[in-house]
């Protein structure tokens, strides 16, 4: 019912904003007199994952040197929820130039908004790493930082991503028995303003317009005819608009 | 009821043979593991934690592993931060052993024990274990005595700890799971940086031409608009005393190393120093040149007293702001080109973060050697299938490059750049 085919790749390019968002955090550890012993980039991946994966990108098939390795952050889509704040005039679209025929126009007719939830996890295993890195954070988020993102390919439209920061948690299991394992996660609970764009079209631009008198009577008898044309190769920013004018049959 | 007298539950020799009878016991059935003490570095006081810790030595041992189907623990899990591999273990060590072994070695504690927190290597599966607790009264008193520590252990967390036991296998292991940048160096007259020494790249040094500019106002030397300041003077700088302002006319300005110079028999410094001009005209300057053996020195005006108080200018080295780190892996691409991995890099000399960057001289501080860095084979540049940092599930350069197709960089993003280097 609906039509073609199309595919924006709009969740993945989401998850790809995202990622680009938090790639160049670092930890660093210090000394007592305050030089640094060492820096970290930390790493970040989208949490989900195949599992066969996972087991050809980390060694396999002897005994682990290492549990794992700290810190590190991983980020996961949390949910899309209709963004009932926006929508779109129906009579609004986006129109662009046609790159190769100056006859026609692309144009996207539907967009919806959503809210995607994008949770961010940190797992350190000290408070002081998971602190540098949320406090590289927070600032940025007021609670909004908007990303600049060309959200349809091939065109030029852009499209402002408000990545909105709700709430940090911090889940710390310090109590217990001694056997039992600290775990030590931030959890950074955002919403990203996207837009999912429906097929995109070529829809022909009104190069000629005639307009014909006739008589009321006779309608077959043309008073005048007057024809508006643009040449063939004319665009929107340099055209001719060449107007003929007939009347009564003459010129 | 009391217990009977006549029977003895603690004689020593019988406490002794039991004792031998479990260190021999674990001689045979034990593993040859080492014992690897926490240094703390920097404990934080506030927050109750050691982020920094180190481990410097390793101390071999024999251990009984108590598991005898397999370790412990959930195992291999897959969680949203990848595969995380959760093996628990329990090692039994004999007390005398672990004292005469390692204890003696402990200036710290008066009645040392293996502590939480400490790392036991298991050469046989390559795995670090840490002791996340003691029990030191199982079996309970036996023979009145206790001749056991049993050891609750679980697979290391590396949080990037700097590991320098000086134990080839220990080091290696942990070197290889370290993050490290891997970058190409082009090195001079074919010297190759060696393995383990440390790599430092100056940033900045403060030895660039520094000015001063000198005024006169109520019979007193003004520096820099501040009278009578006191001033370090960077070695290897040379420095501009610029007496061009009209306000100096009349009053050369002079070095001495005796306070208010020749009004209190003290003599001009000349070394290094060079005068041009007239002071109070365009052009005028005092320039001295600092070395090593610059002494300290003081600032007059031959021709009044007291123009220049006691304020001393004192010469040092000032922290250069360089980027160091540990070269882990190395292999010879050819006679000039070697390509490095880099690990624990920190810079000092500035609050902020510095990098290594691309066309940089690095100094070997072992070696002397010296090389250029060539390429840095970053996580944000790195297109050529290296992996970085030796983590294999980090996306860091992923979304990047992804990102680029449709992301607008001409609004500034502060998280990523993308013309950075590693």
């Amino acid at each position: 019912m609906f039509g073609d085919h199309f595919y924006h790749a709009t969740m993945r390019k989401s998850v790809a904003v995202f990622g680009t968002l938090f790639n160049n955090l670092k930890v660093v550890r210090k000394k007592s007199d305050g030089s640094s012993i060492n820096q970290v980039r930390v790493p970040l991946a989208y949490g989900p994952k195949q599992k066969f994966l996972a087991r050809l990108d980390q060694e396999t098939g002897r005994d682990a040197t290492m549990s794992i390795k700290l810190p590190r952050m991983a980020f996961e889509i949390t949910g899309i929820t209709l963004d009932t704040t926006q929508k779109l005039n129906k009579r609004n679209q986006v129109a662009e130039t046609h790159a190769s025929d100056v006859g026609k126009k692309k144009t996207i007719k539907h967009y919806t908004s959503y809210d995607i939830g994008m949770s961010l996890y940190i797992l350190v295993k000290n408070q002081d790493d998971g602190l540098q890195i949320v406090e590289q954070i927070l600032p940025y988020f007021q609670p909004e930082y908007s990303v600049t993102i060309t959200p349809v390919s091939g065109f030029n439209y852009k499209q402002d991503v408000s990545v909105i920061l709700g709430g940090v948690q911090i889940e710390d299991q310090y109590e217990g028995d001694f056997t039992e394992r600290r775990v030590l996660i931030y959890q950074l609970d955002f919403t990203m303003k996207m837009k999912f764009f429906g097929p995109t079209t070529d829809q022909a631009i009104i190069r000629e317009v005639n307009l014909d008198f006739h008589d009321k009577v006779n309608t077959t008898a043309i008073f005048e005819e007057m024809d508006f044309t643009v040449g063939a190769s004319d665009t929107a920013d340099s055209f001719t608009v060449t107007e003929t004018i007939t009347q009564d049959g003459t010129e | 009821m009391p217990r009977n007298v006549y029977f003895s539950q603690a004689v020593k020799s019988e406490q002794h043979l039991y004792e031998d009878l479990i260190i021999e016991s674990l001689g045979i059935y034990g593993q040859d593991v080492y014992y690897i003490p926490r240094t703390l570095i920097n404990r934080d006081n506030v927050l109750n934690e050691d982020p920094a810790s180190s481990f410097d030595d390793a101390y071999l041992l024999e251990m009984y592993i108590e598991n005898t189907e397999g370790f412990e623990g959930s195992g291999d899990l897959y969680s949203k931060f990848g595969l995380e591999i959760r093996d628990d273990a329990t090692f039994i060590v004999s007390r005398r052993r672990w004292e005469s072994r390692v204890g003696i070695f402990d200036d710290n504690t008066i009645d040392p024990r293996p502590q939480e927190g400490d790392l036991i290597f298991l050469p046989m599966t390559n795995s670090f274990f840490e002791i996340s607790f003691v029990e030191d009264d199982s079996p309970f008193y036996q023979l009145s005595n206790l001749p056991v520590y049993k050891m609750q252990c679980t697979l290391f967390e590396y949080n990037d700890e700097d590991f320098e036991t000086g134990i080839e296998s220990i080091d290696e292991a942990t070197a290889k799971v370290a993050y490290q940048i891997p970058m190409d160096i082009t090195i001079t007259g074919g010297n190759h940086f060696q393995i383990g020494e440390q790599i430092e790249q100056i940033i900045s040094s403060d030895t660039s031409a520094v000015n001063v500019a000198v005024t006169v106002s109520s019979g007193a030397f003004y520096l820099n608009t501040t009278q009578y300041p006191a001033l370090t003077l960077p070695i290897g700088a040379t420095v501009t005393f610029d007496q061009s302002n009209a306000s100096n006319s009349g009053h050369p300005f002079k070095f001495s190393t005796t306070a208010n110079g020749t009004h209190a028999s003290g003599s001009e410094y000349t070394t290094g120093v060079t005068v041009t001009g007239t002071p109070g005209q365009a052009g005028a300057k005092t320039v001295i040149v600092v070395s090593a053996s610059t002494p300290v020195l003081y600032y007059y005006c031959p021709n009044h007293s007291g123009m220049g108080s006691t304020s001393k200018l004192t010469s040092s080295y000032l922290s250069p702001v360089k980027v160091f780190g540990e070269v882990q892996q190395r292999t010879k691409s050819s006679d000039i080109l070697s390509k490095i991995w880099v690990s624990n890099i920190g810079s000092s000399g500035t609050t902020l973060v510095k990098d290594f960057s691309v066309g940089g001289t690095i100094t070997g501080t072992t070696s002397t050697y010296t090389g250029t860095i060539a390429v840095i084979y970053s996580d944000l540049t790195d297109t050529t299938g290296q992996s970085w940092s030796t983590d294999e599930t980090a996306q860091n350069i992923d979304f990047e490059l992804d990102a680029d197709g449709f992301i607008d960089f001409s609004e500034s993003n502060p998280f990523g750049d993308p013309s950075e280097t590693y």
